[in-house]
């Protein structure tokens, strides 16, 4: 009885120093991720509330809307570089720019296509820490009318003094990833003249609308 | 992801054939890259593509004007829980002892207040569902993926994943039923409502995707890498997407989550911003 009461003491000591631990630690914590968490929270709130204009605005209503806040909180020219691999250095400034001023037209146009209209959707943000090379991860949810469609974790770094998001994993699938995989290959295959012609024709598709299949 | 389903439903219809194809594949199997038989696996997707734009979509669409959506909602549930024991039995053959008792919960919960399963009263309970099959149970036994594949009728899979295609048959519930004539329109049914279920994914697909092969296959393997992993991100891959490749040649088929060299600092510019250096050092405090 008294070997399981020193126990139950010993437990609890450690129970109080590992609160106080994570007390001292948490606002500490916090306040290295809440920079990058407000960046996160504003650009999904901009993206609801789109959505819920999605209708009246169309299609340019919601791109135009949504440009300002992709490029102040995507690093877009960040995120260019890195979707074409090796393929980068290989090309002309002329090019790069060329590249980045397309490839920017598609990620706000992907995301005005995809978030056309509201059906109770709302995102619920987990959690958020420091990882390698002082980036921040910030893990959030995707519901629809509270049930979970989607995990989103978005990957921010600091940016000439500013946090920026560089990537977005859903549900385990690199955005970055899929792009640097698809934009290599139509670049090893048909060149980057090629390429550019066809994000630009899929810009074009997506203002029309995807047909329905 | 939301195609899970879909792909399990496709299965039950493309089994026979694809069992079929496997004797061939394995002897063409080869190692180096995640798609080495890249030529035969576009020709099949473009098959896929067609049938799915023939047949499957226009009968999806059919098929979603005429089921409401609470209907269409149950017979997800219910075709979801007839295949649950393939989930339940690879738990415990991955020897995660607490999930496998879970599940069998769910499935008891589901199969009985759940009326047969076209409520999903467990997951309220706590009860959620977990996706497990045959090919996540060897990537646990330390079995290598092996070559990605795209089978007819079936859709992406790898050469490990496909022991799934058998184990699926015989831990449905609707393979016991003994009834043809009720376990073959159920199937078609199973069918029709996946590819139902799947129309926003697809729609994804199209709207996302500049070269929807490779867009599917990596989004594929990098779900199945996630789910291997029990459903964490995949961190340490994710973080050296952010090192720029350097000047090596690039590769003639880039595997996803390829570890690129260091990165360079180059500065460029997006029209209406000023100018940017990429990834400068992390600003004070």
């Amino acid at each position: 009885m008294g070997q399981h009461e020193t126990g139950r003491r010993w437990m609890g000591s450690w129970a109080v120093a590992l609160l106080w631990m994570a007390m001292a630690v948490a606002p500490a914590w916090a306040a290295r991720t809440e920079p990058a968490v407000a960046v996160v929270r504003q650009f999904q709130n901009t993206l609801l509330s789109v959505m819920k204009a999605g209708k009246s605005l169309g299609f340019q209503g919601r791109y135009r809307r949504l440009m300002p806040a992709v490029r102040a909180s995507h690093d877009l020219p960040y995120i260019a570089q890195l979707t074409l691999g090796p393929y980068w250095n290989k090309l002309s400034l002329a090019q790069h720019r060329a590249f980045v001023t397309e490839f920017a037209r598609l990620t706000v146009a992907t995301y005005a296509a995809q978030f056309r209209r509201y059906s109770g959707q709302a995102f619920r943000r987990t959690a958020s820490r420091a990882v390698a090379q002082g980036d921040v991860l910030v893990a959030t949810e995707l519901t629809t009318h509270g049930h979970k469609d989607a995990t989103i974790d978005y990957l921010l770094a600091p940016t000439a003094g500013r946090w920026e998001i560089v990537n977005i994993v859903a549900n385990g699938v690199s955005d970055l990833a899929l792009k640097r995989a698809q934009y290599t290959a139509i670049i090893q295959k048909k060149g980057f003249s090629a390429l550019l012609s066809i994000l630009r024709a899929k810009v074009t598709e997506l203002s029309r609308g995807a047909p329905k299949r | 992801m939301a195609d899970d389903h879909y792909l399990q439903a496709r299965r039950s219809i493309g089994r026979a054939f694809a069992l079929g194809c496997l004797l061939f594949l394995a002897g063409c199997a080869t190692t180096g890259g995640p798609d080495p038989l890249q030529a035969m696996n576009r020709r099949f997707y473009a098959f896929n593509s067609g049938t799915d734009r023939l047949i499957m979509s226009p009968v999806a669409r059919m098929y979603k004007t005429v089921a409401p959506k609470p209907l269409r909602a149950s017979l997800t549930n219910f075709f979801h829980n007839v295949a649950y024991p393939d989930v339940i039995v690879n738990d415990f053959l991955q020897g995660r002892i607490g999930q496998g008792a879970g599940d069998i919960g769910r499935f008891v919960v589901n199969s009985t207040l759940g009326l047969l399963g076209l409520f999903d009263v467990a997951t309220p309970l706590g009860l959620k569902a977990h996706v497990e099959d045959a090919g996540l149970t060897l990537g646990r036994w330390g079995v290598g993926r092996g070559p990605y594949l795209v089978l007819p009728f079936v859709g992406p899979d790898t050469l490990r994943n496909t022991p799934s295609l058998v184990m699926g048959i015989f831990t449905n519930v609707l393979y016991y039923v003994g009834n043809s004539a009720l376990t073959i329109p159920l199937t078609v049914f199973d069918v029709i409502n996946a590819r139902a279920n799947a129309s926003s994914s697809l729609r994804y697909v199209r709207e996302n995707a500049v070269d929807r092969y490779v867009f599917t296959r990596d989004a594929y393997l990098q779900h199945r890498n996630y789910l291997q992993d029990g459903g964490h991100l995949p961190l340490k891959a994710v973080e050296q997407m952010l090192l720029p490749p350097g000047p090596a040649p690039a590769p003639r088929d880039p595997p996803p989550l390829a570890d690129p060299a260091p990165r360079p600092s180059p500065v460029i510019t997006v029209p209406g911003r000023a100018p940017v250096a990429i990834r400068p050092p992390a600003p004070p405090g």
